[in-house]
């Protein structure tokens, strides 16, 4: 029985073959980097075959990415503006007859130990939300995580799956006798900086929202600033960032991601798929404070909402 | 998919590897099963049926927050998280060692005063009547100032704080009224208001142990503080919040270092009839070396006394007659130091009333008028009382879980009537950051989440904290360099209106 790594790679490879000709030379455009798989770093751990000393492995993790003043600390921080700028952005942009602004069906793309994950599925406005991750001993931590809380153990909101976005099925759009299955909302929040090529990344996101749906975002400008704030001191200085986690070069500029936008998903002819950037906006760490929205989109990190028109 | 779930569980047990080999072939071998659960919907029901059979087991004994103490913090908690849209679906429960019923039944004797008053700040004033327990208060019984006379014992210099400098429509700088009072209004608020689920009072139940959760197979509760009541049954808290005093229990649970320092005086209170109700709305006091006194209008001609003093004096006060009492709170007020000192060490009534009015007569003319309170004429039966005076605040106020309010978290002198306020603050900045929280669906017990709390409630109470212990120390003495400095200080203070305003501002919006 081949593994099922091997199986996924396989799909993958099916999935580029079936991509439109046109699809392949845009995404080798902008990003001259081979489709592959969404691949995080924190796979690397997963690769490694298992061993006696594996669970002894996967409880250290866990107590780290849960730690709020271990390594994670600056995720946690993060989180709370993830969950306000996914619903300010929804009640400030949709008119409200037509967002589902309730009982939203969410897909948390790279979803890690689970921070932002479980935040949604407690969210009163979420209906259902699933976390996908690619590496085995996170979306584990982040199983064992979510046991802690009863409300999501007998909630039945949240579901976790150990996949690829391009794994993902794509779900069935609204026809006659026929639900709108495909989701309301993706978030992707620092995935595209982790992935070899976000452009494939971001198209099976636009695939898998509904006319009418979200995707929010967060990366970090390819910029000298960004590496100076991200990476020389945040890693390097000050180490509040596990060292490695950040590459500089896979950075994404605010424009590459708005012209990918404007290039792939506004009237391109034939393929009947409008999207609108309707808000990015960049963010910065305030010791003591926190995460705030502060100074320019381009400079460092920064979130971003895409909706695709009805 | 039930049994897929099970098989995982039970390999987990056996090696480890199992769970990790669930999540490689979940997804991938039975793409239709977990696309339908994807959607949530249908799958819904079958998976909350096999999810967690421990959940239905103890969903009974699982709360939100746990509130322990009974006191004024903890039911204020428990109102004001009702009172907000976005927290009143949390499921609380109230734990109080003593009964509550004659709280909760209370109603108010004309002629008695409880001797546990408080003064409320408006800041707290507006908070209450924000979550409608206000309402509740029997206003009577509530007695507004607007006016604070403040003096020194030894040098005469004196500070004089007027409520229009506040710049409020009505000018009061505090009400006072009885804690039973408030006590009272926020048990009827919480049983008048219908809320879904209601607050589970449990009263005359104490918390025999704390301990962590147990981690069920399908349910790890080892995060969650469990509580043993004295009624035999164990509760647990995704938050559990520690409004139980100064010695609190929930802080020794969470290994919350508390630091201080006793001050070597015990906090004398009584209530007291004045000579007649001038419907003055001022509170008093005078610093004297041995500690502070103060009295504090309260409404129909009474007050309450809260004369801060050492030990020795305080157990004297509380010997001595009724009729030599209400003299010596009289002179304390009126006479000097070596004239008071004097009168202390008499104990026998005609004595000190016959020497202490024949040195009032010899007071010159001009301390009369507004300079001293009206006189004491009868102290209530049974109301005088007193307890040692600290300093004590915690490193934190919070613990994965665990928070903190109140006199739990830190323990204040009462010379500037901010215990309770400082308490209320805690409070309302505690249910605004849980609030947001449940808004946002961040677990509530969340450390992250608590840390906002704490970091916003610290450096305030700690300044405040800060302030009344230099005064307490300021004033506690009569070594004259100390004395010249802080006539100086008080006089430099009484010329300007700002600085008044300042402090005045600072002590209502604590």
């Amino acid at each position: 029985m081949p593994s099922p790594r091997l199986m996924g790679k396989h799909i993958q490879l099916v999935e580029y073959h079936l991509m439109t000709n046109q699809q392949r030379v845009l995404t080798t455009t902008f990003w001259p980097r081979p489709i592959a798989h969404v691949y995080t770093r924190r796979r690397e751990h997963s690769n490694a075959s298992f061993s006696a000393d594996e669970l002894s492995h996967f409880n250290a993790l866990a107590s780290t990415w849960w730690d709020a003043s271990g390594p994670s600390r600056l995720l946690h921080k993060m989180n709370p503006l993830r969950i306000s700028f996914i619903f300010d952005t929804i009640d400030q942009y949709a008119l409200p007859a037509l967002s589902r602004a309730c009982g939203l069906q969410m897909l948390d793309v790279g979803c890690g130990g689970g921070i932002l994950t479980e935040s949604l599925a407690r969210n009163p406005r979420v209906a259902s939300i699933t976390g996908i991750d690619m590496s085995e001993d996170v979306l584990a931590v982040a199983q064992q995580h979510k046991k802690r809380d009863p409300a999501l153990v007998s909630g039945g909101k949240l579901e976790y799956r150990l996949c690829s976005l391009l794994d993902l099925p794509i779900p069935k759009p609204a026809s006659e006798g026929q639900q709108e299955e495909r989701y309301d909302a993706v978030t992707l929040f620092e995935v595209l900086e982790h992935v070899p090529n976000p452009s494939a990344v971001l198209q099976a996101a636009t695939e898998r929202v509904r006319p009418g749906g979200w995707i929010f975002a967060s990366t970090v400008n390819r910029t000298a600033a960004a590496y100076l704030t991200t990476i020389f001191i945040g890693e390097k200085i000050l180490k509040i960032v596990p060292e490695g986690t950040h590459t500089w070069s896979k950075y994404i500029n605010e424009r590459e991601l708005r012209e990918w936008f404007v290039e792939h998903k506004s009237n391109v002819p034939g393929s009947g798929e409008h999207w609108d950037i309707v808000r990015s906006e960049g963010c910065i760490y305030v010791p003591f404070v926190g995460w705030k929205f502060k100074g320019p989109r381009d400079l460092g990190n920064y979130f971003f909402a895409a909706r695709r028109l009805e | 998919m039930g049994f897929c779930t099970r098989r995982a569980t039970l390999r987990v047990r056996g090696g480890g590897a199992g769970l990790y080999r669930k999540h490689l072939l979940r997804p991938r071998f039975s793409s239709t099963l977990a696309l339908e659960s994807v959607r949530g919907g249908q799958s819904g029901t079958e998976k909350s049926a096999t999810a967690s059979s421990t959940y239905s087991a103890i969903a009974s004994s699982l709360y939100d927050v746990v509130i322990v103490g009974g006191g004024l913090s903890g039911l204020s908690l428990a109102a004001g998280l009702k009172s907000s849209q976005y927290t009143s679906n949390l499921k609380i429960a109230l734990v109080e060692g003593m009964p509550l019923a004659s709280a909760k039944s209370w109603s108010p004797d004309p002629d008695r005063y409880s001797n546990r008053v408080s003064s409320i700040t408006p800041a707290s004033q507006r908070y209450l009547s924000q979550i409608g327990v206000w309402d509740h208060v029997y206003a009577e019984r509530v007695q507004p100032y607007d006016d604070m006379r403040v003096w020194d014992g030894v040098s005469g210099a004196r500070i004089h704080f007027d409520g229009f400098l506040l710049g409020t429509d009505d000018g009061t700088i505090a009400y006072m009224t009885e804690n039973l009072n408030l006590q009272h209004a926020l048990l009827s608020h919480l049983n008048d208001s219908p809320s879904d689920p209601p607050v589970m009072i449990l009263d005359d139940t104490k918390v025999e142990a704390i301990t962590k959760g147990q981690n069920f197979d399908d349910l790890d509760l080892s995060s969650w503080p469990a509580l043993k009541l004295s009624t035999g049954d164990t509760i647990m808290a995704r938050l559990l919040i520690g409004a139980d005093g100064v010695s609190s229990p929930v802080r020794a649970f969470a290994n919350i270092e508390s630091r201080g320092w006793d001050y070597n005086q015990h906090g004398l209170v009584a209530s007291l009839d004045m000579e007649w109700d001038d419907r003055q709305r001022i509170a008093w006091q005078r610093f004297l070396p041995t500690g502070p006194i103060a009295l504090l209008p309260m409404p129909d001609g009474k007050a309450s006394l809260v004369w801060s003093t050492t030990p020795k004096y305080a157990a004297h006060l509380k010997s001595l007659s009724a009729s030599a009492f209400c003299t010596l709170v009289n002179a304390a007020f009126r006479l000097g130091m070596v004239d008071l000192e004097y009168l202390m060490s008499r104990v026998d009534e005609e004595e000190i009333r016959e020497d202490f009015e024949w040195r009032d007569a010899r007071l010159p003319i001009e301390a009369e008028g507004q300079q001293f309170p009206i006189r004491v004429v009868e102290v209530q039966e049974g109301s005088r009382a007193s307890f040692p005076l600290r300093m004590r605040h915690c490193d934190t106020y919070v613990a994965p879980r665990i928070a903190l309010v109140g006199d739990a978290a830190h323990t204040t002198h009462p010379l500037a009537g901010q215990g309770l306020n400082l308490g209320q603050g805690d409070v309302a900045s505690l249910i605004r950051v849980v609030e947001k929280a449940s808004q946002q669906g961040s677990d509530i017990g969340d450390e992250v989440v608590l840390q906002e709390y704490w970091a916003e409630r610290y450096p305030v109470n700690h300044m405040m904290l800060g302030v009344i212990d230099k005064l307490q120390k300021l004033y506690c003495t009569d070594f004259p360099p100390i004395v010249g400095i802080r006539t100086v200080g008080l006089e430099v203070v009484e010329s300007l209106d700002w600085v008044k305003k300042m402090i005045m501002k600072q002590a209502a919006d604590a």
